[in-house]
């Protein structure tokens, strides 16, 4: 039955994938094709003359990609397969804005610097939001659960590139106790390699830009935590236990467990999330992920390499909903048995 | 279409009085709750600011003559931008836009997601319902932020920017999907209590069971609901001019965030120029996000807080009248 | 008539005990006052929404907002005074001088918390080991007739309902107390199950000498089992005493028509009495004795004067103005 579930839930998700990543194949094909060809000649063609012959190749490649009927008439359904052929390769083509390197390639080097902020900052948002959930609901009502819940919902509401802007200007520009931006120090001629200084320079610049998503993303697990947790301190089943004579603290750490399950699910797709998050203010901390280069995209209209960024968002975003489904059905024992509500 | 009119009238005002009556105890459930009060008043706050924006500033909002990057002073409560504007104008006409946008949002954000939600929850397990639940599946997966910028971005090959028509269109298309999904289950929980179930035998019309039954009994959900995506609305709009999508032809919250971060004010202590208009985002999200936790409050009263100490005082000082009778004390 | 001076296992003086809500405070229980032998089944019946729960609360001082208690004392085992010992205190006797089995037995376990894990709980919050006191356990599934082990692995929601409430007991049992609330024990369960876990309760409480309180609406089911009954009507405990008197001889008119409007084998086809109308609510309480409203006897003193309450021995009491003469009146009314 589990199995079955998880199947179905599956074939879902891979519908919802294609869906997601079809519109990084239709929006090209909507624009006017003499709009994206002139794009395109226009940023290749500074590089043209430095790159030599093979520009004519990268361009037919480009054409065919984005579809720009007018130099590229075959039907549209063969052109999809085509795009779902390149695609399901990573090949994206050459990135516009730096061109020729191939989209895949930038990917390939800025996610592991996205996800360098963005797993410590879940992990971080997790722990902390947790506790202070608990501590929340534990004290429900009470100045601790407003000042809590009033602090974490507001640095929520605060838009987090703001969060950013304002942490550089006072921990980073003025007090200099964090670096300004990048993702190591590239000045004291430390190489990227496995040695000490090279790694504590890699911590060292991810601190500021995790803080801020972690300030960013505390209110979710918060009131996840203290929502889970107010409710389950009154069931009935944790009655038993304080008649039985069990001490209230074990009575909450028990509660506390209990109220945990959904928040370890919501985890994955707090990944996915964040990884949003990281879009915002990579940028600001001029540090070389999958956000900054979405944004030098979006600025200089490079559709190959913001095409590519999509299709990684989307998958990450699918499959970190599926993760969650799957650890769902792990970690709760009774999931295995209760009725799954439709879709 | 057999109805008479005494009858039509008779029913129309049944639903009147089922409406107000949930709406009011939801509107009293709210004003009781003091965090909500809190968010009521800051709304109200912000929302007078804005209002006088509308009317008065003190100097013109776009005009660039002033001496540029002054600290705040008498002169420029606010300090100046790097171009020389005045930022507190700036921030008093600058807040109208995103409020409605963010209101607007929420209103017709919910009312697609009541739309679908009821829709997909009435002819549940029917291929309406699948078709309805798979569009919602892929908005609430696939992020509509993502999709917005996405399209704007190629929206900016043919030099188009998002004007606050197309982003309110743009929100609200794509911020329904969360309350879409959770009110078909309870539209499903609803009809499986037996009332709705006999008023669908008796042959009540399916709009009557909406209007009067589904709508007054998840109305804590539907409020909560519009706050949610308001505050997705203005999040949404920050982004948008974040990213630089939006037009900048009038000045806003979010262009002077997009100007301050092009004029790299963090960068160079010019906190005044995009401090004041995040921290205003910031605040109305802030009292919408107040404002429905009072709501969740009224939804469950099982979350209710009491403060027992101050009724055991009560009891200590009117004991003695307690004898007898109803024994209530006020 | 015999009077037996034995301490009572749990003695309740003059409770009061209301809820709050916006309203203000709604008084539920008025002046309650009962001793319950030890070593006896004694069951406390009532409507719905008659007070029993929010009196087992009281007595287990589980009383958490918006409940709230006006006046009064308990005394448990005759030295317990439970409504002023503090959270501590009452932790150290709750489980093991005074247990519970309450009313959402199914309810009761924790559902992420295999049965051996709930046990293992409930021994450690006492300092003691699980694995040293096995055969404890083992012992107490048997007694509540788990002769499979099996049960120790499973998950609340892999148990039967029967189940749950027999696993619910021997947890409530493991500390070995010596008296017992069940509240509700057999509703929501059917007839057979029913059946075996008030014979269960009936061998459990001879075996180890419980001082065993039922609660129940059904009040032919605590006349199946109990010792000593107690008829609770609006927060009030309108007649108390011991099985046989309240069989042959009840005091109290609700008494009397609660036991003949349940339907038995030799009622069939009779006109069985009804209890006419609903009990009032505690928001709008009769002003004289609370079941004036319905009474069939009422006479205007009952609904003006308060009765006063009558003992006749220890245990046994009654509260009604117009015992014998109502007795009298029976046969005009139902005849
Ligand atoms: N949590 C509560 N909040 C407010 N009133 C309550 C609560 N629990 C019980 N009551 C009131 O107390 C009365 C008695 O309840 P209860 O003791 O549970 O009755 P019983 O167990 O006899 O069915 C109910 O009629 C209800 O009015
Ligand atoms: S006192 Fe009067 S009203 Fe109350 S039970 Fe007795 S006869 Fe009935
Ligand atoms: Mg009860």
């Amino acid at each position: 039955m589990k199995k079955e579930y998880l199947i179905k839930r599956g074939i879902y998700y891979i519908i919802i994938w294609f869906v997601g990543i079809s519109i990084d194949f239709i929006l090209p094909r909507l624009i006017p094709g003499s709009v994206l060809g002139t794009i395109i000649y226009g940023r290749i063609g500074a590089a043209a003359s430095a790159y030599g012959n093979n520009v004519q190749q990268e361009i037919e490649i480009l054409v065919q990609q984005l579809g720009l009927s007018q130099y590229y008439h075959t039907p549209l359904y063969i052109q999809y397969f085509d795009f779902l052929k390149d695609i399901i390769q990573l090949n994206f083509g050459p990135s516009l804005l730096e061109f020729p390197v191939p989209v895949s390639q930038i990917i390939e080097e800025a996610a592991p610097w996205t996800f360098a902020i963005v797993i410590p900052a879940v992990v971080g948002a997790f722990f902390i939001g947790n506790i202070l959930g608990r501590t929340a609901a534990l004290s429900r009502g009470g100045i601790k659960d407003y000042l809590i819940v009033g602090g974490t919902m507001f640095l929520y509401t605060f838009p987090v590139f703001v969060t950013g802007e304002i942490l550089i200007e006072f921990l980073a520009v003025d007090a200099h106790i964090f670096p300004l931006g990048s993702q190591y120090n590239t000045f004291k001629f430390i190489r990227p390699e496995f040695s000490l200084p090279f790694i504590w320079s890699v911590v060292y610049h991810a601190m500021l830009p995790v803080i801020t998503l972690i300030a960013f993303s505390l209110a979710g697990w918060v009131m996840g935590m203290r929502n889970n947790m107010i409710p389950i301190l009154q069931e009935d089943y944790m009655n038993y236990y304080r008649l039985m004579g069990v001490p209230e603290k074990q009575v909450s750490q028990k509660a506390y467990r209990l109220a945990l399950l959904p928040n370890f699910t919501s985890f994955s797709i707090a990944l996915g999330y964040s990884v949003l998050g990281a879009i915002a203010i990579e940028l600001l901390f001029n540090y070389a992920g999958l956000g900054y280069f979405f944004n030098e995209a979006i600025t200089a209209l490079d559709y190959p390499l913001l095409n590519g960024i999509f299709f990684m968002l989307v998958t990450a975003m699918v499959l970190s909903n599926f993760v969650a489904d799957i650890v769902y059905g792990m970690i709760d024992p009774r999931t295995s048995h209760e009725e799954t509500e439709g879709v | 279409m057999g109805v008479s009119r005494t009858k039509q009238r008779e029913r129309r005002f049944r639903i009147n009085v089922d409406k107000q009556s949930a709406f009011y105890s939801l509107l009293q459930g709210i004003w009781e709750q003091r965090i909500s009060r809190v968010g009521l008043y800051l709304l109200l706050g912000i929302i007078v600011f804005c209002t006088i924006g509308v009317f008065y500033t003190p100097y013109n909002p776009n005009q660039t003559s002033f001496p540029r990057d002054l600290p705040p002073s008498f002169q420029h409560l606010l300090g100046t931008t790097d171009y020389g504007q005045d930022v507190f104008s700036q921030l008093l006409v600058g807040g109208f836009p995103v409020i409605a946008v963010g209101i607007l949002t929420g209103l017709i954000g919910t009312f697609i997601a009541i739309l679908v939600g009821i829709t997909a929850g009435l002819y549940a397990d029917t291929i309406v319902d699948r078709i309805l639940s798979g569009i919602t599946q892929i908005f609430l997966i696939i992020p509509g932020i993502l999709i917005i910028e996405l399209i704007g971005a190629y929206l900016g090959a043919i030099s188009i920017k998002l004007g606050y028509f197309v982003i309110l269109g743009a929100l609200s298309a794509t911020g329904w999907a969360w309350g879409a999904r959770v009110l078909r289950s309870l539209v499903l929980s609803t009809r499986r209590k037996e009332y709705i179930l006999s008023s669908e035998l008796i042959g009540e019309s399916k709009m009557n069971v909406i209007f009067q039954q589904i709508i007054p009994n998840n109305l804590p959900f539907i409020a909560s609901n519009f706050f949610f995506t308001a505050i997705y609305g203005i999040a949404g709009l920050t982004f948008i001019y974040y990213f630089g999508l939006g037009s900048l032809t009038q000045v806003n919250w979010g262009t002077m965030l997009y100007w301050s971060l092009g004029g790299e004010a963090y960068l160079r202590g010019l906190w005044w120029w995009y401090v004041p208009p995040g921290l205003m985002i910031g605040l109305v999200a802030l009292s919408f996000a107040l404002i429905n936790r009072g709501i969740d409050r009224v939804a469950n009263p099982k979350l209710r807080e009491w403060n027992i100490k101050k009724y055991y005082k009560q009891i200590k000082e009117n004991n003695g009248d307690n004898g007898d009778g109803t024994g209530n004390i006020s | 008539m015999v009077i037996m001076v034995t301490e009572p296992a749990i003695s309740v003086r003059g409770l009061r005990v209301g809820y709050i809500s916006d309203s203000g405070l709604t008084t539920v229980l008025r002046n309650v006052t009962i001793d319950i032998p030890s070593n006896k089944i004694t069951g406390i019946a009532g409507e719905s929404g008659s007070g029993k729960s929010t009196l087992a609360s009281a007595i287990m001082k589980f009383i958490n907002p918006p409940m709230l208690v006006e006046s009064g004392s308990i005394i448990v085992d005759g030295k317990y005074d439970v409504l002023s010992m503090d959270n501590e205190q009452v932790n150290e006797i709750r489980g093991k001088l005074i247990s519970f089995v309450p009313q959402a037995a199914q309810n009761s376990l924790n559902p992420i918390r295999k049965v051996k894990e709930i046990f293992f709980d409930v021994l450690k919050s006492r300092g003691m080991d699980y694995y040293s006191n096995i055969n404890v356990i083992y012992r107490a599934l048997e007694d509540v007739g788990f002769s499979d082990k099996q049960v120790l692995d499973m998950y609340p929601f892999q148990l039967s309902g029967g189940m749950r409430q027999r696993v619910v007991i021997a947890v409530s049992l493991i500390l070995d107390p010596r008296i017992v609330i069940m509240d509700e024990p057999t509703t929501g369960l059917d007839v057979v199950v029913q059946h075996e876990i008030l014979k269960l309760i009936k061998r459990l409480q001879k075996e180890k000498s419980l001082s065993l309180l039922i609660i129940s609406h059904d009040i032919a089911m605590l006349f199946q089992i109990s010792d000593y009954i107690a008829v609770m009507y609006g927060g009030q405990v309108l007649e108390y005493g011991s099985y046989e008197t309240l069989l042959e001889d009840a005091y109290n008119p609700y008494t009397y028509l609660l036991l003949h409007s349940v339907p038995t084998i030799t009622s069939r086809g009779k006109k069985l009495p009804r209890i006419p109308g609903d009990f009032e609510g505690f928001g709008r309480y009769p002003k004289g004795c609370v079941f004036s409203s319905r009474c069939p006897f009422a006479t205007d003193t009952c609904r003006e004067v308060p009765p006063e309450k009558v003992s006749y021995d220890q245990y046994g009491f009654y509260i009604c103005s117009r015992y014998p003469e109502w007795k009298k009146e029976v046969k005009k009314i139902y005849e």
